[in-house]
């Protein structure tokens, strides 16, 4: 109890950059802090800088709607998220930090039998692998969450839903900044507002990179640079199949609980959840074109409030007060790109869209691993930048696009 | 080329056993509805090229530089058909169409600035050729919506006091 | 109680109303808000704070702080200090236990509140880990504010209009009315809108009051709430005449009621004729503050100290209280009693609007205030937000005191202690310590706590003001309801022409993309054995229609289809499936050669917008001289298969019907029961079966005209569930439901589709090939179970307790007895007769393997 009281530094301030580091890390999102945490915590490997543009978690990581779930489509996606979401399970304690892991549940709606039946496909998928996801009919919906408008005259009727208990959401900023603090302790270096503008390379290797603070080497250089991605990839004169679009989201003022699932349709293209703090965390899908500009707009909000109140009319009243955008990295198949790249010593975790924020901890471990050991774990082979070129895509087109 | 008869509703023969009849998608929505006209009966071709060249005492919306929509009495749709210049496409039966009073109604189905019409744009979220005649506004828009515009028209109406 | 009767006031003491209080009756005067009768009767404690339950009075009285959110008629979060007053309305205080003026939860801030330092949560109950989920349903309990009622539904009527106009002008005050009137002489179009209200100008500009501008979005787009209405603006041109958010100091004490900002001062006193208290003291920046007193002397007050901030800081200043009212105020070493504090320092520009708009907001040094600088085309400032202010001392970041908590965020209980306990524990920039204390995220939006806040950073960072810099603005600037925000809520729905007469049969209807189809008309197995029996009409008007004409019509289609087309006679069909660039299969559907240069392609009835701009978009690209005409409206069609099709369609058509004149994949022209019509002769569910597609008007007749003459044939109509059954006897796909974003002809089972030796490229021809030099990996086969149970699609297949592949479409066909259906499965199991193994209801099940057709696996019926 006393800790609570003792004002304790999270991290050390930022001190100079060093000439040469074994690891650098581009990024200060959830995925490069992960992976310098257990670069040091897993593998003791603790000559590592994260080099980030702006403050820690200004990207993704601190924009996103924090949904946590592993019930994905292809064995390959579900067993690496169930992974995921094993690791979020334990992460507070690890880091004697409250990550306000909320495992409230996950509700994704059905609203046409073509939709029943890929709910079906996932929850099958899922057992098999021994994640707990079933699909429940309308009466089962009901039950799970009562203030949901189940009546028929509405556009989408539900129909029933797939249901996966252990989902739920967490504080953004509370795992980027435990993340943080465990990898500084550990003796990671921390720089944020530290840009990196160029990737040195020679002989088909990348050696370092140059900042806006100076030029640093690096034994290896990773990428954790999610909407931004494309850039970095551009510097190291390594091609990702990636595009960059906004996703937005808003939250309402907060009011006292009332809905205590997370409630997906992909159908309705919207997403709803109630936070800790009793704000409506409302989000919808990317939008269709691509940019690095995060304006937000204002039909984004018409659409998602006029889909919103045919899920939940009780929300009539309920207020906007802000609203944002994040960048998100589309891949070709709603699946990341994870590991090795062409050039040697560069690689990259990319492709996470709109659901990467549950994958920080799995990424973190195995990135760290295939440093640590130079071999790719397994559990992330499926997910190789070569897949494109050996037409092995893993489609999470039914799981992922609208799902987060 | 085939004269791609099966897209013209006056083709229909009558008589013969048979006796075709034209039914509009609006006829139920509105129900009767004095304040909504239903135009869904006119003639309606497209004539894709050069439009500068149309000549005939039609109506004549332009929709981009090379497409137009011309507006006739059913009756006429033959006698154009044969006259227009350029790629003709019978389109009587693929558009429904309305008119309706007042520019507060309209302000609450379009977001097509009132002040530079005829233009082409979205009227209660659906694809649409608008034309205005003082007070008096005409919107052309894909059949299969005819229902629910008709619905919406009818909604908006009565949110106007 | 109230004054005697003000010059301005915006009561009618004639006309009285009574509302309720937490069920009791409060008198109230037409003009006055919820929040202005409450403080006649009395009421000075209005909320209770969202963390430490604080009580909270009146601050702003503008609708800008959080400090007077009630319960209004069932909605939450209502800003009473603005709500007019409604006979009948029904108020209650929210984020209470007990009452106002006794909240159990304020122990809170008694015993919790010291040691609930910032960023509290984050370091405990973090184990064991198994008691985590009771903390959390508590946490739960106590957050939020207002309370949904949780069986409400919609009740408002919410409108959606659009203008456009010359020029909008957002702020009705002087300077705003100034700028409309400046720009009316021009001969401009205006428009004002306004918080207010305030009288009709007359013929100058149009006055939209009370409303207020949500925010400006691209290009140019300004919402505006006006109540039950939405008004989307587009102006030419754009003045804001926001004017100024007046600020709070920072001192010990700063929150308690009776602490109020100068507008509250004015508005109780001027608008509503009641006196804000009997002893007070000022103490202001500028002189907008300090003139508080004069108002306050007028209403009778005495002003016990008024202190001007630009003579001279005191080195203290701290308000005292008890049970959370003000008793006296110390500044520098003296103290006064008194029940009234107006504090205010140097008013804020209220930018929002500009940076949203996307002018640069710096912070200006000299003012100690956020200033537009560089400004937007299109986009003017006038009045007080541009900077127009009379002289204003920038009061100290905070002032100290020796005890009471000095409040930087009230909406969220931040204190200054927070704050710099937040920097020292390493949140060290702006955006991070602003996340960790949560300032400048509650109900305000930032408006009394944004400046405050990053002053005292600065301060505590010791990098000066300079490292301010900029700021932006997120939108709403105000909050505004869903309801509003979702307006009619009207969803675009398409009808087929012949949509009624389905639900006067009283089919079951179901979506299918935006349209509307029949399920079945009741029974859905023997519709599908009627069609095998007799014959059956379905209303196919849904499908994608394309027209492809011009001379180079067969080359594009030859480029877009892996299919060969130049080959084809006139008056063939042949089934075609489109592939992505990436040679994943994208939709399929059937290609009739209508003359030389002129193709009729149809698609799937969801797949219809997206192939139409596939279409489109390469013939842009590739530049051909083809035209694409999109007949999908235009033409309804209908499906008549059966055995007894064919007698039935010789008996409203004139051609001849034989089997010779009208094939199997035969299209033609016809009049069919006097409508012109194309005929096409597919067999989508095995039986013989025509394809009618003519004019839409004409939907009802035709559809009336068959089923009269074909009564004495027994002609029924299906739905798209019989349908399904059929085609699945046949093994024809259906695109989405046995394909997915990766499936390919090749492996899918339609070789026959891809002719890779064709001269010209296609469009995903080297993914096609690509997949036949790798070789297959799965393949979509059909299969059939050994017993009766029908397994769930989407059901996996397995082998050694993983999957090896999963079930897309089954049914129990009612033709066969048997309950088939198709899978892709790892390759090595596609042979005939392979035994699978599928999980169903947690049990495994076996199935055989199918590589032909269940039914009239020959085609000879289809033929016949
Ligand atoms: C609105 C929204 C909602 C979302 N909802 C969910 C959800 O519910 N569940 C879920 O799992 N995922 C969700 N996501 C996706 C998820 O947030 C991201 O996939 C994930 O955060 C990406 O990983 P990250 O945290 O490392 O990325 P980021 O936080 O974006 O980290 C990348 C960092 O790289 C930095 N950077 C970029 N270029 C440079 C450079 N040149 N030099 C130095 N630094 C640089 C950036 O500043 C940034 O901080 C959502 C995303 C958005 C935008
Ligand atoms: S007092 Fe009502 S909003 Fe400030």
């Amino acid at each position: 109890m006393k800790g609570l009281f003792r004002v304790e530094r999270m991290w050390r301030p930022r001190g100079e950059l060093k000439r040469r580091y074994d690891v650098v890390i581009v990024g200060g999102g959830s995925h490069g802090l992960a992976t310098a945490y257990y670069l040091a915590k897993n593998h003791g490997i603790t000559d590592v800088a994260v080099l980030e543009q702006s403050y820690l978690g200004s990207g993704a990581a601190g924009r996103n709607t924090t949904i946590i779930r592993a019930n994905y489509r292809t064995p390959e996606g579900a067993q690496f998220y169930r992974r995921s979401l094993e690791l979020y399970e334990g992460l507070g304690a690890e880091l004697d930090f409250n990550l306000l892991f909320s495992q409230q549940g996950h509700l994704t709606l059905a609203h046409s039998d073509r939709a029943m039946i890929t709910m079906a496909e996932r929850a099958e998928v899922n057992q098999l692998l021994g994640i707990d996801s079933r699909l429940v009919d309308r009466d089962g919906v009901a039950r799970l969450c009562p203030e949901l408008n189940l009546a028929d005259e509405v556009t989408w009727p539900i129909m029933g839903a797939l249901y996966h208990p252990p989902g739920g959401i967490i504080r953004h900023d509370a795992v980027v900044w435990g993340l943080a603090r465990g990898a500084d302790r550990r003796g990671v270096e921390l720089h944020p507002y530290t840009e990196v503008t160029g990737i040195e390379r020679s002989n088909g290797r990348v050696t370092g990179v140059r900042t806006t603070r100076g030029e640093v080497e690096a034994g290896t250089v990773i990428s954790a640079t999610a909407g931004w991605s494309t850039l970095i990839g551009d510097m190291a004169g390594v091609a990702l199949p990636i595009t960059t679009h906004i996703l937005q989201a808003f939250v309402t003022e907060p009011l006292k609980p009332f809905l205590d699932v997370v409630i997906v349709s992909s159908q309705m293209h919207v997403y709803i959840s109630q936070t800790d703090r009793g704000e409506f965390l409302i989000g919808a899908e990317i939008e269709p074109y691509t940019t690095y500009r995060g304006t937000s707009t204002f039909p984004f909000l018409e659409y998602s409030a006029r889909h919103t109140l045919e899920l939940f009319p009780q929300l009539e009243s309920a207020k906007v007060l802000r609203q944002w955008t994040g960048l998100c990295d589309i891949s070709p198949d709603y699946s990341p790109i994870l590991g090795v790249t062409e050039a040697d010593g560069f690689l990259v975790s990319c492709g996470w869209g709109t659901y990467g924020f549950k994958a920080a901890p799995i990424v973190g471990t195995t990135l760290a691993e295939l440093v640590a050991t130079g071999k790719t774990p397994d559990l992330i082979s499926p997910f190789a930048l070569e897949r494109f070129y050996r037409d092995s895509l893993v489609s999470e087109l039914a799981a992922a696009a609208v799902s987060h | 080329m085939t004269g791609l008869a099966f897209l013209s509703p006056d083709r229909a023969e009558r008589g013969r056993q048979f006796e075709p009849t034209l039914a509009s998608p609006l006829t139920r929505a509105l129900g009767g509805d004095a304040r909504v006209r239903d135009l869904s009966g006119l003639g309606k071709i497209e004539v894709r090229g050069d439009v500068d060249a149309i000549d005939a005492d039609v109506q004549v919306v332009r929709i981009s530089p090379g497409r137009a929509l011309v507006l006739c009495a059913y009756e006429r749709c033959a006698e154009l058909r044969a006259v227009l210049p350029g790629t003709v496409i019978d389109m009587t039966a693929a558009l429904a169409g309305l008119e309706l009073t007042g520019e507060r109604a309209m302000r609450r189905l379009t977001d097509l600035d009132l002040r530079e019409l005829p233009a082409v744009g979205k009227v209660a979220e659906v694809p649409a050729v608008v034309l205005r005649d003082g007070e008096r506004f005409q919107i052309f828009f894909p059949q299969e919506f005819g229902h629910y515009v008709a619905e919406v028209v009818l909604d908006t109406l009565a949110g106007i006091r | 109680m109230r004054l005697p009767p003000q010059p301005n006031e915006r009561i009618d003491r004639s006309a009285e109303l009574t509302f309720s209080f937490e069920g009791k009756a409060v008198s109230a005067f037409a003009g006055d808000t919820i929040g202005s009768a409450l403080y006649a009767g009395g009421r000075r404690i209005f909320s209770r704070s969202f963390k430490y339950h604080r009580p909270r009075g009146l601050l702003c009285c503008s609708g800008g702080c959080a400090n007077c959110l009630m319960e209004v008629d069932g909605v939450p979060n209502v800003r009473v200090c603005v709500e007019p007053a409604r006979a009948g309305a029904q108020v209650r205080a929210q984020n209470v236990r007990g009452s106002l003026e006794r909240d159990l939860l304020s122990v809170v801030d008694k015993i919790g509140g010291p040691f609930t330092p910032v960023g509290f949560y984050y370091r405990t109950m973090i184990r064991p880990r198994r008691l985590w989920p009771y903390y959390e349903r508590f946490l739960r309990s106590v957050a939020g504010l207002g309370r949904l009622d949780k069986h409400a539904r919609r009740t408002n009527r919410y409108d959606v209009e659009h203008r456009h106009v010359d020029v909008l002008v957002v702020g009705g005050g002087y300077a705003g009315v100034e700028a409309a009137r400046r720009h009316a002489r021009a001969g401009r179009r205006v428009v004002v809108v306004d918080e207010r209200g305030g009288d009709n100008p007359g013929s100058d500009f149009e006055l939209v009051a009370p409303a207020r501008a949500i925010g400006i979005y691209e290009g140019g787009l300004v919402p505006v709430d006006a109540g039950g209405i939405l008004y989307r603006f587009r102006a030419d041109h754009i003045v804001l005449a926001t004017g100024t958010i007046e600020q709070p100091l920072l001192f010990p004490g700063n929150d308690l009621v009776g602490v109020v900002l100068p507008e509250a001062v004015r508005r109780l006193v001027e608008d509503w004729a009641l006196k804000p208290g009997e002893r007070a003291v000022v103490i202001a920046a500028d002189d907008r503050g300090l003139d508080t007193t004069d108002v306050l002397e007028r209403a009778g007050a005495v002003v016990v100290a008024a202190i001007d901030l630009r003579d001279a800081q005191p080195t203290r200043i701290e308000a005292k209280g008890r049970r959370g009212r003000l008793r006296s105020v110390v500044v520098g070493d003296r103290e006064f009693a008194c029940d009234l504090l107006v504090a205010s320092g140097t008013p804020q520009p209220a930018y929002s609007l500009l940076a949203q708009a996307g002018a640069r907001v710096e912070y200006d040094r000299r003012r100690g205030i956020f200033l537009p600088t560089e400004l937007p085309a299109n986009v003017e400032a006038v009045g007080s937000v541009a900077g127009e202010l009379g002289s204003a001392a920038i009061p100290a970041a905070s002032f100290d005191g020796h005890k009471g908590r000095c409040f930087v965020c009230l909406c969220e209980d931040v204190t200054e202690k927070d704050v710099k306990r937040a920097i020292a524990e390493g949140f060290d920039s702006i955006e991070l310590a602003k996340r960790y204390t949560t300032v400048t995220m509650g109900p305000c939006q930032g408006r009394l706590c944004h400046l405050a806040s990053i002053r005292l950073f600065a301060r505590e960072q010791e990098t000066g003001p300079d490292s301010i810099g900029t700021t932006t603005a997120r939108p709403p600037w105000a909050p505004v309801s869903l309801g509003l925000l979702a307006g009619r809520g009207h969803e675009p729905a398409k009808r087929t022409s012949i949509h009624h007469r389905h639900e006067e049969a009283g089919a079951t209807m179901m979506w299918t993309g935006a349209w509307r189809r029949p399920h079945s008309y009741g029974d859905p197995a023997a519709e599908a054995r009627h069609v095998h029996e007799a014959v059956g009409l379905i209303d196919v008007s849904t499908l994608g229609k394309l027209l492809v004409q011009g001379p180079e019509a067969a080359p594009f289609l030859e480029m877009l289809y892996p299919n060969r087309f130049g080959d084809m006679k006139t008056g063939r069909i042949r089934y075609g499936v489109l592939e992505t660039d990436a040679g994943r299969i994208m939709d399929d559907g059937t290609i009739g050669r209508l003359s030389d240069d002129q193709y009729y392609v149809t698609t799937t009835s969801t797949g219809a917008d997206t192939v139409i701009e596939w279409f489109e978009w390469w013939n842009a690209v590739w530049g051909m001289d083809v035209e694409i005409v999109n007949l999908t409206g235009a033409l309804a069609a209908v499906n008549i298969a059966g055995p007894r099709a064919r007698e039935l369609l010789a008996r409203v058509t004139d051609i001849d019907v034989s089997n010779e004149s009208i094939a199997y994949l035969d299209a033609k022209e016809a009049l069919v029961a006097g409508v012109p019509s194309l005929l096409l002769r597919i067999g989508f569910v095995g039986e013989l079966g025509y394809e009618l597609h003519f004019p839409s008007p004409y939907g009802e007749y035709l559809w009336d005209t068959l089923l009269e003459r074909g009564a004495d044939l027994d002609i029924r109509p299906f739905g798209l569930e019989p349908q399904r059954i059929l085609r699945l006897e046949k093994m024809h796909i259906l695109v989405g439901q046995d394909t997915d974003s990766e499936s390919n002809v090749l492996e899918a089972g339609m070789p026959w589709i891809a002719k890779l030796d064709k001269e010209n490229d296609f469009v995903g021809k080297w993914a096609l090939e690509h997949v036949r030099e790798r070789g297959f990996r799965e393949q979509l086969v059909g299969f059939e179970m050994d017993n009766g149970v029908v397994p769930a699609e989407g059901g996996q297949i397995v082998a050694d307790g993983s999957a090896v592949g999963r079930v897309t479409s089954a049914r129990l066909s009612p033709q066969l007895g048997r309950v088939i259906g198709m899978a892709w499965v790892r390759s090595d199991l596609a042979s005939e007769d392979g035994e699978l193994r599928l999980k169903v209801n947690g049990n495994l099940e076996t199935a055989r393997v199918r590589l032909k057709p269940f039914f009239d696996p020959d085609g000879e019926r289809l033929r016949s």
